[in-house]
């Protein structure tokens, strides 16, 4: 259980995570979605003891979170920062030393040469590589920082397969931030949007998808929750949430899949701003 | 992680360890050690330099800042890690260093234990400067302005100062800086460096102020002279400033002032007012002033026009006071001329020497102040009466004599006699023989006993009384005072003092340790001054 109490991170006066509050159970996969500069980086980083929090705190299974307990997260960060000098056995020989490997072949079929250069493996390589170091030593919080995007479809179906057989057999906690749903559809079973450092929807997937429509119309309707319309000739195309059908009693709706979902939302945040 | 990271930085350190050995082969296989040994210094202070700022290096060059950041690690751990193996080579490579140095007998430009602690002090600063310099340069520069550069000033403001005392001060004080990275290392993370820059150099430029700020705080105040005035004050000065410390209150002149004559009961001292000329060699009578020595309150009595000074004579034995008045006799190199300038209640009289007058030589003045001033000057080797017309009489021949009042006595071939200075000279007692001086050394206040010797026998006269007691002395005086009844004797051997404190021919000895080597020792009614530098000490005479 991770518990993130009126968390903030400021760069100088900008603030980019804003007294956020949050909590996620063991086992949950969680996409991490919002738009450039939202704060999910930052959310990672403070997640992952990276980054020092301005204020709050983060607990995870209660306790405060240190050194000690970033022995329990594997983290990728976006830069997917390794010691690009080191070869594949010595990344392997310090990350094993540091973090334990209880876990060893935790990627099945990837394989690297011991003696090749981190330095000489393509990004999305690395990132594959990083996962099965980071998996190898068996953590119980996975946070993935938009990386997924690098890898090829092979990789990346390798990748999610990983992360799937690990959600499942050792219930690890996996947040991955990501502005696009597309390339891991069908692994969060939560999504939380980020907006200016704050939480502006926190819902799982499936009532998302439920309570996320699209609808035409000549104008927009003053009782629908409209987050984002754009118009079309003399019809607009309107995207409402929460949409209660009971409520709002709309003609036909369309439900749409994640991407489209959250490709709505950040859209919404730009019309607004 | 250790030993990943003690290869890295031999590897990293390569191109200066390859540069030092090639300088070596140099002192071995050529006679050119005088320009190589240091060269082998300097770029040892660069490997040092280089070895504590490159500890965050390879994270920068191998973009794992993150990765290192993430590591389940405290910072302080991080540090250390990183620390330890860079302590572990440096150490190596400065004991190498040193038995090279022993064994091979290597000129250098510092001693090995002062190069021992520049080098670790290089490696400590340059630490300070890992994170926040990405360009070596830029840090090996800043490594040599905060501690060759804080050497030079401490050097610069106290040039007394011993090298090896300036390196050991430079190295203590610029451990703060390592200490204050430490400390803001606590709370690094992943935010570009220029947030930490934010925190590290204000706190590096206001550390380095307030080094700066406490070097020229206590530096010494370069002081040229001290004078210890009959109750105990000191006076010091130097070309361009003076000072005097009564009570709790420390007053302070501009100028160079110099002791004259100190009123008898010790409530003002006359001196002279010097300033600079140029260098600080020259210095110009500027005036004739008066310090209260109750208040600290200087007043200008008489400025010095161009050429005019005062006759010559001991700080502090130079004019005479007689009812309140204090005559002191000045002449002026150019024009050839001398005039007895009176003081009474701030009120100052010119009374000019008629005729032509010059004398560089004078070392003592007595005033006869009637209606008409008359002096009878030292001169060595002449005593000589001067009157107001300028007309000279010569009374003596001496090389040397003591002065009490209005009394003096003088040595010469035939033996010592005793004079009261009137309008001429009244001999009260000749001793015939072949007596000698004993030097006062340090003079200030004239003393109503003097030492003589014959034979290696000692005697004490007291020009007052007329009476004399043999001395039962180890060895020669190094000077005296009488005041009063009792004579006090100092005995020196390198800088230990014994003083004896005689009262009718009674002794008794008190051993005296300064606790350093004066470089100057006055004398008063009061007591002994020793000074050097910025320290001073005072022995009490039990009077």
């Amino acid at each position: 259980m991770i518990t993130i109490d009126r968390l903030s991170v400021r760069f100088g006066r900008a603030k980019a995570v804003d007294r956020l509050n949050w909590q996620i159970g063991r086992g949950e996969s969680i996409l991490l979605a919002g738009a450039n500069g939202a704060g999910k980086t930052t959310l990672l980083r403070a997640m992952a003891g990276v980054l020092k929090a301005s204020d709050g705190s983060i607990r995870y299974d209660g306790k405060k979170a240190d050194h000690r307990s970033r022995k329990r997260i594997a983290y990728i960060p976006a830069s997917i920062s390794l010691y690009d000098g080191m070869t594949v056995k010595e990344a392997a020989r310090i990350h094993g030393h540091f973090f334990g490997q209880s876990a060893a072949g935790a990627i099945s079929g990837i394989a690297f040469p011991p003696r090749q250069k981190i330095a000489s493996m393509s990004k999305g390589e690395k990132t594959i590589f990083f996962l099965s170091l980071a998996l190898a030593a068996g953590p119980d919080y996975l946070f993935v920082d938009d990386v997924v995007h690098f890898l090829d479809p092979h990789l990346r179906e390798v990748f999610l397969t990983s992360i799937l057989r690990l959600i499942e057999e050792k219930q690890l906690t996996v947040i991955m931030a990501s502005q696009s749903a597309f390339e891991i559809e069908g692994i969060p079973e939560r999504v939380m949007i980020m907006e200016k450092g704050k939480i502006i929807l926190d819902e799982s997937v499936d009532r998302l998808k439920q309570k996320f429509v699209k609808f035409y119309g000549e104008s927009i309707p003053d009782h629908v929750p409209v987050v984002f319309s754009r118009q079309w000739q003399n019809t607009w195309e309107m995207y409402a949430y929460p949409y209660l059908p009971e409520v709002h009693r709309l003609g036909s709706v369309e439900h749409l899949t994640l991407t489209e979902i959250l490709r709505a939302f950040i859209g919404g945040e730009y019309a607004r701003h | 992680m250790l030993a990943t990271e003690t290869r890295r930085i031999f590897k990293d350190g390569a191109i200066i360890f390859v540069v030092m050995a090639a300088i070596f082969a140099g002192i071995i296989f050529t006679d050119r050690d005088a320009y190589l040994a240091p060269a082998l210094e300097i770029f040892l202070l660069l490997y040092a330099s280089f070895a504590g700022w490159s500890m965050f290096e390879r994270e920068r060059q191998e973009n794992a800042s993150e990765y290192m950041l993430s590591l389940p690690l405290s910072r302080g751990r991080l540090l250390l890690l990183k620390f330890l193996p860079r302590l572990l080579i440096v150490s190596l490579t400065l004991l190498a260093y040193l038995r090279l140095h022993q064994s091979w007998q290597l000129p250098s430009f510092l001693p090995p234990t002062d190069f021992s602690l520049l080098f670790s002090g290089f490696f400590l600063l340059s630490i300070a400067f890992s994170l926040s310099l990405k360009n070596f340069i830029s840090a090996f520069f800043l490594t040599c302005l905060l501690s060759i550069g804080q050497i030079l000033l401490i050097k610069f403001l106290d040039p007394g100062r011993e090298t090896g005392q300036a390196i050991l001060q430079a190295n203590v004080t610029v451990l703060v800086f390592p200490l204050f990275f430490l400390v803001l290392f606590r709370n690094y993370d992943i935010r570009p460096v220029s947030h930490f820059n934010k925190k590290f150099f204000p706190g590096l430029l206001l550390l380095g102020g307030l080094i700066v700020g406490a070097i020229f705080f206590s530096a010494p105040a370069d002081w040229k002279n001290l004078t210890l005035t009959s109750r105990g004050l000191i006076m010091k000065n130097s070309c361009q400033r003076s000072e005097i410390t009564i009570g709790r209150t420390r007053h302070r002149f501009q100028g160079c002032l110099t002791a004259l004559r100190e009123t008898a009961d010790g409530g003002a001292m006359y001196s002279l007012l010097q300033e600079p000329v140029g260098s600080e060699a020259a210095c110009r009578n500027r005036s004739l002033v008066g310090i209260d020595l109750k208040t600290g309150a200087i007043k200008t009595l008489f400025q010095f026009a161009e050429g005019w000074a005062v006759a010559g004579g001991y700080g502090g034995e130079i004019g005479a006071i007689r009812n309140g008045t204090y005559s002191v006799l000045l002449q002026n190199s150019l024009l050839k001329k001398a005039m007895l300038l009176q003081v009474h209640d701030g009120k100052v009289r010119k009374i000019p020497i008629a005729g032509d007058f010059y004398d560089d030589k004078i070392s003592y003045v007595f005033y006869l102040i009637g209606d008409s001033p008359q002096f009878v000057i030292f001169s060595e080797p002449r005593l000589y009466r001067l009157d107001s017309s300028g007309r000279v009489e010569e009374l003596a021949a001496s090389k040397s004599l003591n002065v009490w009042q209005d009394k003096a006595l003088v040595f010469d071939s035939s033996g010592m006699s005793l004079y009261r200075v009137g309008q001429g000279l009244t001999l009260l007692r000749k001793w015939p023989g072949k007596y000698k001086k004993i030097l006062r050394r340090i003079s200030g206040y004239e003393s109503r006993g003097a030492i003589y010797h014959t034979d290696r026998s000692y005697f004490w006269l007291d020009m007052e009384r007329q009476k004399e007691i043999k001395l039962e002395l180890k060895s020669t005086p190094y000077s005296y005072q009488q005041s009063g009844d009792i004579f006090n004797v100092v005995l020196a051997k390198g800088s230990s003092y014994t003083m004896l404190a005689i009262r009718s021919g009674r002794p008794s000895e008190t051993m005296w340790e300064p606790g350093f080597q004066p470089q100057g020792i006055r004398i008063s009614p009061y007591g002994v001054l020793v000074f050097r530098e910025q320290r001073h000490k005072v022995y009490p005479f039990k009077n």
